[in-house]
Parts: C-alpha cells; sequence; structure tokens
C-alpha cells in the first residue's frame, strides 16, 4: 500500500508512548505510525510526511508537554488547510474543562479519551476515526476494509457507487 | 431712683444690677407683685403650655428641657438666666421647653398685660428688660453651638465606635476563614495520608511482582531452546537507553536506506536493533520463516520493555507516594526539628506533572534544622510554588533558595513571571484576597494569609519582593526556637 496515512502519537513519556503505540499496532496494515515527543519534533514528522506525500490522518496528543501544550499544537494546526481533514484526539489526564472546551472550539477535537485508557477505547476511537478520514480523502477505500470499519466502508462505497 | 443711661451702657453693666435693677423698677411700677416659692424638682410650666406672661427668677436654679425619644434632654441649665418664657413672649404664646427647678426657687410671675404696662410707663425698664433679655438670647445661642458643637463630636465618636466595630466584624470572619481554610487543609492532609498509605500495598506488589517476572523469564531463558536470543533480547530491552522519538526516527531512516526496505527497518529500531549484522546474527539462532523470527526477535523484545515501562512507573509511583507521606507527614502534636529541603523536595515531587516546562533552580545551602511542623511548613512551600506557577503559567524558571542568616533560616521562592502589581502587594496577605476566579487546584493555593499564620506560628516572617519578570517571597525561620509551637489543631 503506498502514501498510507499517518497515525501521530504526539506524547513525551516515553513509557506511554510505547504503550500507545503497541496499541495502535494492529492498524500497522493501513497506517504508518509516527510518534512524537514533544511539539517541534511533531512538527519535523509533519514536514518529512508532507514531503514524502503521506497524508496525516489522525493526531492522537497528550497536553501538558514542555513548550506549547497539546491544545495549542492543535489548534494551530487547525490554521492550516492541510490539516482540514486530519481527525484530531486529545488523550490526557490532566486537561482541565477550560482546556477542553478550546480544544473542541478552537482546533475542532473530534474526540477525547481520558488517561488511563483501555486498549479496546483506543483501538474503537481510532478505528471510527481514521475510517472518517478514509472515506473523506481518499479515492478508493477498499484496501482498508479489513482493518477499519469495514461495514462502514462498504455501505459508503454503495451509496457512492465508487466500487472498483 | 436709678439714673439714666443709654442701652450700650446698660449692656456693660455686669448681670446682677441690670437683674437687680429690673426687679426694682417692676417692684416700684407694679406695687410689688407676690414672690412665688417651690421646691425642688417641681415643674413651673410644661412645653405647650400658655404662659400668659414671664417668670423672673430671683433665687434658685431651674433646667429647661425637653422630651426626646421619650429621654429628658436638657438644654439650658446654666445658661437659664433670670427670665423665664422668653420665646413663649415672642409671640409663639406657648412654652417652648418644660421647666423644672434644680433647688427651691423665688420667683416672679408677670402676665403679659402687666409687664406690657410697666414697659409703657418706664424708658428705664424697656431698656433694663431689652437687655437682660439680649444677655439672655446671647447665652442660649452660644449654648446651641456649643450643643452642635457636643452633638458633633458625638457623631464623631459614634463614626469610630461603628468603625471599630465593622473592623472586629472583619477580623472575626478573618479568624473563621482561616479556622475553615485550615480545617479544610488538615482534612486533605490527612486524606492524602490516607490514600498514601493505602497505595503502598499495590505499589510494593507491583514493584515486586516486576522483579519476579524478570526472575522467572531469565531463568525460562536457560530452559528454552531459544532461550539464548530471548535472553540476549530481553536483556537488552531492559537496559535500552530510551530513544527519542527524534533519535528512533533517524536510525529508522538510516536503516531503511542500508536495507533498501521501510517496513522491516521499522521492526528492526522497534526491536532494539540497529545493526544488521546483530540482526543477522540472532535470527540464525531461531527457526521458521523471515517474518516469523522477525516477530519472534520484536515480541522478545517487548516483553522486555514492557517489563522496563513496569519497573519504571512503579518506582516512580513509589516515589510519588513517599512524597505524599513525607509531605503530609502532616500536623504531629509536637514540633520537632524539619529538614527544609526536605519539604521542599517533597513538595517539589507532588508538582512534578506542573513543573514539566519549567526549569526549576535550586540553590540549597547547609542549613540547620528548623524547629517546627513539617506537614504546615510544606502547605507554605506549596502555597508559594502554586502560586509562582499560576504567575508564570507553569512556564518558565522557579528558583528556590535556602541560606542561614543571623540566626535565621530563609527560604525565597522566586520565579521569573509578570509579578504582583504594586497596589496588589500590600493586600495578598489578606484573607480573602485572591487574583483566580475560582479557580483550585486540589485545594492548594489556599492563600497567603494562611502562609503566613503558619510562618508566624512558627516564629517567623514573610515577606515578598516583586517587579515584572522577577517576584520573591523570603520566609525567615529561626534556627533555634525551641519553645513548644501551638499546633492549628490542638487535640
Amino acid at each position: 500500500m503506498k502514501n498510507k496515512p499517518v497515525i501521530l502519537c504526539l506524547e513525551d513519556e516515553p513509557e506511554v508512548r510505547d504503550a500507545i503505540l503497541r496499541d495502535l499496532a494492529p492498524f500497522k496494515p493501513v497506517a504508518r505510525l509516527e510518534a512524537a515527543d514533544h511539539v517541534e519534533d511533531a512538527k519535523e514528522v509533519l514536514a518529512a510526511s508532507a514531503a514524502a506525500g503521506e497524508p496525516i490522518g489522525l493526531i492522537l496528543c497528550d497536553h501538558l508537554m514542555p513548550g506549547i501544550s497539546g491544545v495549542e499544537f492543535l489548534v494551530g494546526l487547525q490554521q492550516d488547510p492541510a490539516y482540514a481533514q486530519t481527525r484530531k484526539v486529545l488523550i490526557t489526564g490532566q486537561a482541565g474543562l477550560e482546556d477542553t472546551v478550546r480544544a473542541v472550539n478552537e482546533a475542532r477535537l473530534h474526540h477525547y479519551i481520558a488517561k488511563p485508557w483501555t486498549a479496546e477505547e483506543l483501538q474503537a476511537t481510532v478505528r471510527d476515526q481514521l475510517t472518517e478520514f478514509v472515506l473523506a480523502t481518499q479515492d478508493d477505500p477498499t484496501p482498508f476494509i479489513g482493518v477499519l470499519d469495514g461495514p462502514r466502508i462498504l455501505e459508503h462505497i454503495a451509496a457512492t457507487g465508487r466500487d472498483k | 431712683m436709678v439714673t439714666t443711661r443709654t442701652l450700650l451702657e446698660r449692656l456693660h453693666e455686669p448681670d446682677e444690677t441690670v437683674e437687680a435693677h429690673l426687679v426694682a423698677e417692676l417692684d416700684r411700677l407694679l406695687g410689688q407683685p407676690a414672690r412665688q416659692q417651690a421646691a425642688a424638682d417641681e415643674i413651673l410650666f410644661q412645653q405647650g403650655e400658655e404662659l400668659g406672661g414671664v417668670i423672673i427668677l430671683l433665687e434658685g436654679q431651674v433646667k429647661l428641657y425637653k422630651m426626646i425619644n421619650e429621654q429628658e434632654v436638657v438644654f439650658h441649665s446654666q445658661t437659664v438666666g433670670r427670665l423665664l418664657g422668653l420665646l413663649a413672649l415672642s409671640g409663639l404664646a406657648h412654652a417652648f421647653f418644660n421647666c423644672r427647678t434644680i433647688t427651691p426657687v423665688t420667683y416672679l410671675r408677670i402676665s403679659v398685660e402687666s409687664l406690657d404696662r410697666a414697659l409703657q410707663h418706664s424708658e428705664d425698664l424697656q431698656q433694663v428688660f431689652l437687655t437682660v433679655i439680649m444677655r439672655s438670647m446671647a447665652r442660649r445661642s452660644t449654648r446651641l453651638v456649643e450643643l452642635q458643637a457636643e452633638v458633633l463630636a458625638l457623631n464623631k465618636n459614634l463614626a469610630r465606635e461603628r468603625d471599630a466595630l465593622a473592623q472586629t466584624l472583619r477580623e472575626l470572619q478573618q479568624a473563621q476563614s482561616l479556622l475553615v481554610e485550615s480545617e479544610k487543609m488538615a482534612t486533605l492532609g490527612h486524606l492524602a495520608a490516607g490514600v498514601a498509605h493505602e497505595l503502598n500495598n499495590p505499589i510494593a506488589a507491583i514493584n515486586r511482582s516486576a522483579d519476579f517476572l524478570q526472575a522467572d523469564l531469565q531463568a525460562l531463558t536457560a530452559e528454552l531452546p531459544e532461550g539464548g536470543v530471548f535472553g540476549e533480547m530481553l536483556q537488552r530491552a531492559l537496559t535500552h537507553k530510551p530513544l527519542s522519538s527524534r533519535e528512533q526516527r533517524a536510525r529508522r531512516t538510516a536503516l531503511a536506506e542500508v536495507l533498501d526496505d521501510d517496513t522491516w527497518a521499522e521492526t528492526l529500531v522497534e526491536a532494539g536493533l540497529e545493526d544488521v549484522a546483530d540482526y543477522e546474527r540472532l535470527v540464525t539462532g531461531l527457526t521458521g520463516s523471515r517474518a516469523e523470527r522477525v516477530a519472534q526477535l520484536g515480541r522478545y523484545y517487548q516483553l522486555g520493555s514492557a517489563l522496563r515501562n513496569i519497573k519504571g512507573c512503579s518506582q516512580r509511583i513509589a516515589g510519588l507516594v513517599k512524597s505524599l507521606r513525607g509531605y503530609s507527614r502532616a500536623d504531629q502534636a509536637d514540633a520537632a526539628p524539619v529538614d527544609i529541603h526536605e519539604g521542599l523536595e517533597d513538595t517539589l515531587c507532588l508538582f512534578t506533572n506542573r513543573l514539566r516546562a519549567v526549569k526549576v533552580e535550586k540553590q540549597f545551602a547547609a542549613i540547620p534544622p528548623v524547629h517546627g511542623h513539617a506537614g504546615e511548613l510544606n502547605q507554605v512551600w506549596t502555597n508559594l510554588i502554586a502560586n509562582a506557577l499560576d504567575a508564570m503559567q507553569d512556564s518558565g524558571q522557579l528558583t528556590l533558595v535556602t541560606a542561614e542568616r543571623d540566626g535565621e533560616v530563609v527560604v525565597q521562592v522566586q520565579d521569573n513571571g509578570p509579578g504582583i502589581p504594586p497596589a496588589h502587594q500590600s493586600r495578598i496577605f489578606d484573607v480573602r484576597f485572591s487574583t483566580r476566579q475560582g479557580r483550585m487546584e486540589f485545594g492548594l493555593g489556599l492563600g497567603l494569609s494562611i502562609v503566613r499564620n503558619i510562618v508566624s506560628r512558627h516564629g517567623g516572617r514573610i515577606t515578598v519582593g516583586s517587579e515584572p519578570g522577577c517576584t520573591v517571597f523570603s520566609v525567615c525561620l529561626p534556627v533555634a526556637h525551641q519553645h513548644s509551637i501551638p499546633t492549628r489543631n490542638p487535640k
């Protein structure tokens, strides 16, 4: 599969990052997993992916990190049309109501996962969100049927008559 | 007979002369009107009574008063003068005051008609009468001015007393808030200590289990046919220095170039391998297809890194629990020697989550222990650090300085936030002063009034210096403060 969408996990604690990435391993056949431990690094990933022609499908972002917060990063990203279709998920144990409201209103946050998370919850969220992304951006979503939300993708294909 | 004088000359004569003259003239013109007597404390006339004339007091004292709110308010006693019923005479016809004798009195009662007749017959009487009236009026109006002044003074006193009462009320309210807040803090402290204690068991079990797992896995490697590779991968994972996400990406890119295969490179980096030769050596010890063997290597490695993460994280939790217990080692009944640095470290540890973007600089000098309550002093550090972090919005430099100076331990908490506006600086230690709007973090930042309260109970003092970019709170605590310090919650 060429130019797989990227799932970017922005999390500063290595143990937590390891755990998230391992929980996301089932998505490897249809997405490339990238990790960043701070916002500057995340920007490098965005640049590298852009250069390689890989779209950013989903960003999983912790809130509290050195430098700017996860919410700030997502808000900044919202200004960039290149990431208009990117699904944004906050995964955090620390965001207060104010930050969360801001993330929803200004960064168009799609989902919020509270730490500690369960594998089922995380995988269900990523499956749903990535399916949304794929249906919105991919001409041919067929290769994603096996790993993402198959029935939904099939329904979509049937409805749009794009079955190839 | 009396010599005739002008009115102005009369006005300069002493009271007695003028009054004697008045009585003599009335006696002469009205044929010795009868002297009347009254005992002490008798009413001569009452407010509103029709007087029909004047009373001339010959001997004794009376007072003129009014009843105001059922209370007798005396307007004149020394300033009555000899002539009573003056206001009635001047057109009101009814008595303006009540008149009561103070001592037994002798007086003349002269009707308006008689007075009028006498005045028509004697120009001299007119002068004397006028003089007496003018003097009476002058005395009474002076008295009125004095009364006015008295009222003003009384009002002022009242206002002062009212202010003092209001101040007392405020202080009582402050004392109450302090009590409520310290109760709240004490409750939180006990709660935290309880939770910390409860956490000890599970975290001890996790810690030990991780060690057992590691020992068992290592034993297992000796028994399995592929144990050599397993053991090496396990060991690599356990001792692997965690890579930053950037380093990991760089390795992957480098390997991908060598192998000309992105997926393979990714798998190797995830298995902690950066050297293709290493990989070749390790996979020869395994059986199955290449994909199977790579997956197997990855599993071994992941076992190790999961174990490493469990151990690292459970140690972190154990550290937090230890800090929490140290922190809330609160309120022992007796003051004891307190290691200030320990308290500061415990407090910082509990702030870990807010210190990610803060550079913490510790300038700790060798200082002697301070005599006091560790739990309460930790509240002081907590409040000061919480305030500093709030001011910097959790991003900037926090400097903690300790020093010994003139028999005192000085602890400074410094931030490079925007500073406290000068207008606020004098108020920040007030109970109700707050710049945060209903924002309370786990009951922290209770306010500097509590901080000051705790510091002063330890015989110390707290000061603040602030300008934009530098705010320093200094707490000075006496080193040799050996007498007992009252606990906040005497049991």
